[in-house]
């Protein structure tokens, strides 16, 4: 796997050349943008890590031009700015994830991982049952065709439902799954978000999607918990 | 400066001259008009008098009267009468001309249609006479003749027209004097005023110039100058207050960030001197492998809590800077509070600790507390109290995080069963760089977690409250207002 650096410091390139090409990686490094759009274009790279700050122009506007230019790698920003507006200035310019410095290198290399990773990976992207339709990709839900809009977690949810059609799921798994969290029993975080999720997808219909199964957890059918 | 200040004492100064001129002006006028009306109204008063008292001892007998052959020649005949400066004509009924004074000469005083309704309405006609007739009687081309014309009817005297003229002359020239004196002292006066005005300006000008002169010299070398206190209660006494107390505020705010800037500058240069020292040490002679990988440790310990303390720094600038929310979107306060319990739970993991969530509950219509606000800053709002709750709660326990709503304002509360906060110094845990003195060292945060939280619910128009627990531990509350709020216009 042949990976891009774009940028200018000089202590900066050694340690992250030599510790991902002791991860098994092929290195390319560039010193400014140009040099890196131009080695995108020539070099074979399956991932780009691209530095904002450079020397000669902006990482964001390097960041676009790669675009423009039809490089489909994934590319990996690395910034000392962390607020909501410059990670999705970044996102909105092309880049695929964002690593804000210092940073611990164990997390640059299980990003890139991921970002590679994603490449390659073939995920079903629709999600079918009964009436609701789940685009992953797009992240939309439909019911008999009405949109019907999820936030993030109402959404990962539905997606655990979804791919358990006509299971009951504890609450241990539902948290797990979906929170990577073991709730405790005082806790009603599953039943909250549940309870918004019912309130979206169940209010307008007149047959109910999500049961609540008494003493066991929560189910996503088209038939009622006791048939 | 100087410039400006100048243009608006004119401007006041040419103003009231001109307010004022107009006033005079107006006043004059009227009074004028008065005084001149008053004028001539005593003079024609003064001449009815006396053609009334001369009418009363004429009396007319035109049985012994033989008529006069001419108009043109009467003969005067007995002249009683020694009113040099009227001119006296009697006409009978028929309207011939019975008796004239000598000094009429050859001149006959006219009876004009309007001087007859004197017969008619039997009230006294006054007219005034500009012709040849006059010029002749007074003798000069400007000469004006004020004529009366009684109609007598009475009962021992034939009735007669009394007809008595006299030289206006010297109404005129009081009129004419009045006049005079009027353009005279208006321009005198209007020019008084403008003097008296131009001074009074400046007196009352005088504080705003020397407040502007002062606030020129004031500068970040200079802080503690004020003004004087001010005398009075006037407008410019308030103004030289007000502005004394915000030159206070505005060195209280200086010397805080001073203050800051020796506290950030403290945090972080000890561990960069720890960093330099021991790699200084580590090379002043060959060191083993195992040495060696002990520093290397050492040295990513301090430069993470470093890298921390500079991230708490910033974003403590960023959420105290009294600035305005840049990113302020409409917030579910449930998957903020969920965010923040999820980033603290690879520690909660670490530490053995539970962290029990218990969220709103939806209210009739609404599905949650909703309000406007940071994200991002929210979310480390509620990470920085949960964390430290995570930090002092002993292995097995648990850390609550309960929110809870009404129509009008949200609260999370965040309770850990730790040892809790010593008394003496509960009251500055929210303090910068402030930590517990018996757990310093154990944990490497800056300091900075609690101001930061403080500093987050302040922005967001709310409150961070904390207190120990009766049955132990701690309970942090969050308090936030759930009205609208509208984000505040970027001070740059």
């Amino acid at each position: 796997m042949h990976i891009l650096l774009v940028e200018d410091n000089l202590k900066m390139v050694r340690f992250i050349r030599q510790g991902l090409e002791e991860q098994g990686y092929a290195v390319d490094v560039a010193m400014t943008g140009e040099d890196g759009e131009h080695l995108a274009a020539t070099q074979p790279c399956d991932l780009i890590i691209l530095d904002v700050m450079l020397p000669d122009q902006d990482g964001i506007q390097t960041c676009k031009n790669l675009r423009r230019r039809g490089v489909k790698a994934p590319i990996l920003m690395l910034t000392a700015l962390s607020t909501t507006s410059d990670k999705v200035q970044g996102l909105d310019a092309g880049a695929d994830d964002y690593l804000t410095k210092p940073f611990e290198f164990d997390e640059l290399v299980a990003r890139v991982r991921a970002l590679l990773r994603r490449g390659q990976a073939q995920e079903a992207s629709l999600l079918k049952y009964g009436e609701l339709e789940m685009d992953l990709l797009a992240r939309t839900l439909t019911r008999a065709g009405r949109k019907i809009k999820l936030t993030a977690k109402e959404f990962a949810l539905l997606e655990c439902f979804m791919r358990n059609p006509d299971r009951v799921l504890t609450r241990t798994v539902i948290g797990e799954r979906v929170w990577d969290m073991n709730f405790d029993s005082d806790s009603n975080v599953i039943d909250v978000y549940v309870g918004l999720l019912r309130r979206k997808i169940d209010r307008e219909s007149d047959k109910r999607l999500l049961h609540t199964v008494k003493g066991a957890g929560y189910m996503l059918s088209c038939r009622q918990p006791d048939e | 400066m100087w410039r400006h200040f100048k243009s608006l004492r004119f401007k006041l100064a040419s103003l009231y001259v001109v307010v004022f001129g107009a006033i005079l002006t107006v006043l004059g006028i009227i009074i004028l008009t008065v005084s001149e009306r008053d004028l001539r109204n005593e003079f024609d008063f003064a001449l009815r008098d006396r053609a009334e008292a001369m009418a009363d001892r004429i009396v007319v007998s035109p049985d012994e009267w033989p008529p006069s052959p001419s108009p043109a020649n009467p003969i005067p005949r007995l002249n009683p009468f020694r009113f040099p400066r009227h001119y006296i004509q009697i006409r009978l009924a028929d309207e011939s001309v019975a008796e004239r004074s000598p000094n009429l000469g050859k001149q006959i005083l006219p009876l004009s249609d309007q001087a007859r309704q004197a017969r008619t309405t039997n009230q006294p006609v006054f007219e005034t006479l500009r012709d040849e007739i006059a010029r002749a009687l007074i003798g000069s081309d400007s000469g004006e003749l004020r004529l009366l014309t009684i109609y007598r009817q009475a009962a021992h005297t034939a009735p007669f027209y009394l007809q008595v003229g006299v030289n206006q002359g010297r109404v005129n020239q009081s009129v004419q004097d009045l006049r005079r004196l009027f353009l005279l002292l208006m321009p005198t006066g209007l020019a008084v005023v403008a003097v008296a005005s131009w001074w009074l300006a400046g007196r009352f000008l005088g504080p705003i110039r020397r407040i502007a002169e002062l606030a020129g010299r004031l500068g970040a070398h200079n802080l503690g100058l004020r003004f004087d206190p001010p005398q009075g209660q006037d407008e410019i006494a308030e103004l030289v207050v007000t502005i004394n107390q915000m030159l206070d505020r505005i060195s209280e705010a200086f010397q805080a960030q001073e203050r800051f800037m020796a506290d950030v500058s403290h945090e972080l240069k000890t561990p960069l001197s720890v960093l330099l020292g021991e790699a200084q040490v580590m090379l002043q002679k060959e060191r083993s492998t195992a040495d060696y990988e002990r520093f290397v440790r050492s040295v990513q310990d301090e430069v993470r809590s470093l890298a921390q303390t500079v991230d708490s720094v910033l974003t403590l600038t960023h959420a105290e800077a009294g600035a305005p929310i840049t990113n302020a979107a409409e917030l579910a306060l449930n998957d903020v509070v969920m965010e923040a319990v999820e980033r603290c739970q690879p520690l909660a993991l670490q530490r053995g600790v539970r962290i029990v969530p218990v969220l709103a509950l939806p209210r009739g219509d609404r599905s949650g507390p909703v309000l406007l606000g940071d994200p991002e800053l929210l979310c480390i709002l509620f990470v920085n109290l949960i964390r430290n709750a995570v930090r002092y709660s002993p292995v097995g326990m648990a850390v609550d995080v309960h929110v809870r709503w009404t129509d009008t304002e949200a609260e999370v509360s965040v309770r850990d069963h730790g040892p809790g906060i010593p008394p003496q110094y509960i009251d500055r845990v929210f303090e910068r760089f402030f930590r517990v003195p018996q757990n310093e060292g154990q944990f490497k945060g800056a300091g900075l977690g609690l101001t930061i939280a403080r500093g987050i619910a302040r922005l967001h128009a709310g409150s961070v409250q904390v207190a120990n627990c009766p049955d132990g531990g701690c309970l942090f509350t969050v308090l936030l207002s759930l009205r609208h709020l509208s984000p505040q216009p970027n001070p740059q």
